[in-house]
């Protein structure tokens, strides 16, 4: 495109020169994939406030960072530095990535049971690529993203969870994402694949985190596949640090009756975008689409989910909430299409956020494009603050200001934790989110 | 306990209370009673510190301290309670975690230890005698969905639970049936004591029935317009409000 000379022009051939670097895998049909992720991604660009689904998003600063390509993993982060993380020991099996490499030694996935393999897509990709074709690139196209074709232009490793058809694994398996900042803007493109056999049942929490103070770019792309009556259970956790951007794609294709809850957790990166997608492509799929947002200071968090609904009965539920401060700033955008034979339809979808600031600011969206006659779609949307009657009820109960606050806050990010089924996880994303609020209330009072 | 002197408070600039003066001594009961918009609910707010009025002039001294100094949570903390009109409803906290963070504040002011989950369930089980609370309403989240019964029941348990030396129930009877109306009054009744002072702000006589006063007053155009005992409540129910806001209204013409 014809942007000759910009910032975003210089940044979009430093990204492309990158990915160049990461050289071919002398996989056939991976790296045509990856030549055309890259002619995709050198032709469209990074997206400019101009298209429709960019439009409050800027990624200009983005754009303005010269950044190097992540270094190799070893060693990078150590075990007592990962530990100290608030979200890296939750007890179940773990892999771990640091800067978009699989680190065996921070690794530990020998308790699993048996009808899940977790590995390294480096691993999988060296030893049976084939076996992987359908899935990589088949949810997560490179028509529909500059920053998915940049990812698959560029990444280096990745997770592979495969559960076999008819297994049910009780254990959840954390796939944790890290990216350690030293000195230099570094980027990091983890892939991560998940396929779901039919009957099979499974729980996934994944989590993105920075280790350090400086700027990264964290831009993963996750594809889930799930079988006939395939059901995930899907925590995924944004906590990147306060100079971090994050920009996510989480693409699930959902056979007939499978169950697919994607809990979508964001507590912070200087800019997150997170496009959340399932196609509802069987008759009786479900999809379940909770969200949480808490953005503070200057922060940036952008939700954009679609769901597809192809076949007839499927029900989707969708509930996004998000708590603001300082001069945050939020977009939802929730898109759910209904197609021609997709009757019977049961789609709901709910959007609720309180800003705690005059200067918070949110833009929120449903879109609903229904191509059916005989389906349900209900949609809604709120803006509002602490409710001060409620805040005088628990202070008239002598409960100081700043605890009623935050009891009110609790009670209001509760409703998604709530649904978040590991106990282990739960407590400490409820942990971290009023952490975060806590630190924003207090520095709010002494203003 | 409370004394009250030549209170004036307006909301959104318009005066409401026009010079209430009032004196409640320890163990007594006291009832308002008053027409719609005399200012009964202004009177009951003010007193818990409701930021939406303002005061504009006058003193309230509350057990020797001056209790318009205080915020909604000392007052609260200092033994006042307020029974709401209409109890709050708060989606996503569960009433019993309410409760509990409520008593903790109360213990902590008082000096005292605060009460783990063990303690604080006898403490609950103790209390829900006295309003035949339905323990399920206490898993629930605070008043979500809540019958008006169970509202009022649930502001009288978190008085039993509080043990304030001043309680304010503001219409605590409106909108309740006459079952739920003798649960309520027997609760209030139950935590009568020596000790404990209560007023309250009635629009109907019925409730005093069941809640004996020993003095009643009668609120009118934001003034107190006559007090006297419970035969006054009596003679308001005979005559309705109307010979004596006719009579305000001859003296202030």
């Amino acid at each position: 495109m014809a942007r000759i000379g910009t910032g975003a022009d210089i940044s979009e051939a430093n990204l492309a020169r990158l990915a160049a670097e990461v050289g071919k895998s002398g996989i056939r049909w991976l790296d045509r994939l990856r030549e055309s992720a890259l002619d995709r991604f050198e032709t469209v660009g990074l997206p400019s406030p101009a298209e429709e689904e960019w439009r409050h998003t800027s990624v200009a600063p983005i754009a303005a960072t010269p950044f190097a390509r992540a270094s190799a993993s070893g060693g990078a982060v150590s075990m007592a530095e990962l530990s100290a993380l608030p979200l890296a020991e939750l007890g179940c099996p773990r892999i771990v990535l640091v800067n978009g490499r699989h680190d065996p030694a921070l690794s530990e996935v020998s308790g699993l049971p048996s009808g899940i393999r977790v590995e390294s897509l480096a691993a999988v990709l060296r030893s049976r690529p084939d076996e992987i074709e359908p899935h990589l690139g088949g949810r997560a196209s490179i028509e529909d993203r500059a920053f998915t074709a940049l990812n698959t232009a560029s990444f280096e490793d990745g997770a592979v969870i495969t559960v076999a058809p008819d297994a049910v694994i009780e254990t959840p398996v954390h796939v944790l994402h890290l990216t350690a900042v030293a000195g230099v803007a570094v980027v990091s493109h983890p892939r991560t694949l998940v396929v779901v056999g039919d009957n099979a049942q499974a729980s996934l929490i994944e989590c993105y985190l920075g280790h350090g103070d400086g700027a990264y770019l964290h831009n993963s792309v996750t594809e889930v596949t799930l079988g006939r009556n395939a059901c995930l259970d899907h925590v995924h956790v944004q906590a990147d640090g306060a100079k971090a951007f994050h920009v996510g794609a989480i693409q699930t294709h959902q056979a007939r009756d499978s169950r697919w809850a994607h809990h979508n957790i964001s507590l912070g990166a200087k800019l997150a975008r997170h496009d959340v997608g399932s196609l509802l492509n069987g008759e009786g799929a479900e999809a379940t689409l909770n969200g949480l947002y808490v953005a503070v200071g200057d922060q940036h968090v952008d939700n954009h989910t679609v769901l597809v609904h192809a076949k007839p009965h499927c029900p989707s539920h969708e509930l996004y909430k998000g708590i603001l401060s300082g001069r945050a700033k939020a977009v939802f955008n929730g898109r759910i299409v209904v197609r021609p034979d997709a009757q019977k339809t049961d789609a709901r979808q709910s959007n609720k956020n309180i800003l705690l600031t005059d200067d918070a600011l949110v833009h929120t969206r449903p879109q609903l494009e229904i191509y059916a006659d005989d389906v349900k779609c209900t949609h809604g949307a709120t803006i509002g603050r602490l409710q001060e009657e409620a805040l005088f009820y628990l202070r008239a109960r002598g409960i100081g200001l700043a605890e009623a606050r935050s009891i009110l806050i609790h009670g209001f990010v509760g409703e998604i934790f709530d649904r978040v089924a590991f106990d282990p996880l739960r407590e400490r994303l409820a942990g971290e989110a009023l952490t975060i609020m806590a630190r924003e209330l207090g520095h709010g009072e002494e203003r | 306990m409370l004394e009250i002197r030549d209170l004036c408070a307006s909301a959104e600039g318009k005066p409401i209370l026009k010079g209430i003066d009032l004196s409640i001594d320890k163990g007594e009961v006291h009832a308002i009673m008053g027409p719609n918009g005399s200012g009964k609910s202004t009177l009951a707010g003010v007193l818990a510190g409701r930021e939406t009025f303002e005061v504009t002039g006058g003193r309230v001294i509350y057990q020797g301290t001056d209790l318009l100094e205080l915020s909604p949570e000392d007052r609260a903390r200092a033994g006042l309670f307020l029974a709401f009109q209409y109890p709050v409803e708060i989606p996503g906290v569960s009433n019993l975690y309410f409760l509990k963070a409520a008593v903790n504040a109360v213990r902590k002011h008082r000096g005292e230890d605060e009460l783990d989950a063990m303690d604080f369930m006898e403490l609950v089980r103790k209390k829900t005698g006295v309003v035949k609370i339905d323990e399920s309403l206490l898993h629930r989240s605070v008043n979500e969905g809540f019958s008006g019964g169970e509202k009022k029941r649930n502001e009288i348990f978190q008085m039993a639970l509080l043990e304030p030396a001043l309680a304010v129930l503001d219409e605590t009877d409106s909108g309740l049936d006459i079952d739920a109306l003798k649960i309520v009054a027997d609760g209030v009744n139950t935590l009568r004591s020596p000790e404990r002072s209560v007023l309250v702000v009635t629009h109907y006589q019925r409730l005093l029935n069941y809640i004996i006063p020993d003095f009643v007053h009668v609120l009118v155009g934001g003034r107190i317009v006559r007090s006297g005992g419970r035969e006054l409540a009596l003679e308001l129910e005979e005559k309705g409000y109307g010979w004596l806001e006719a009579e305000v209204g001859a003296t202030n013409g």
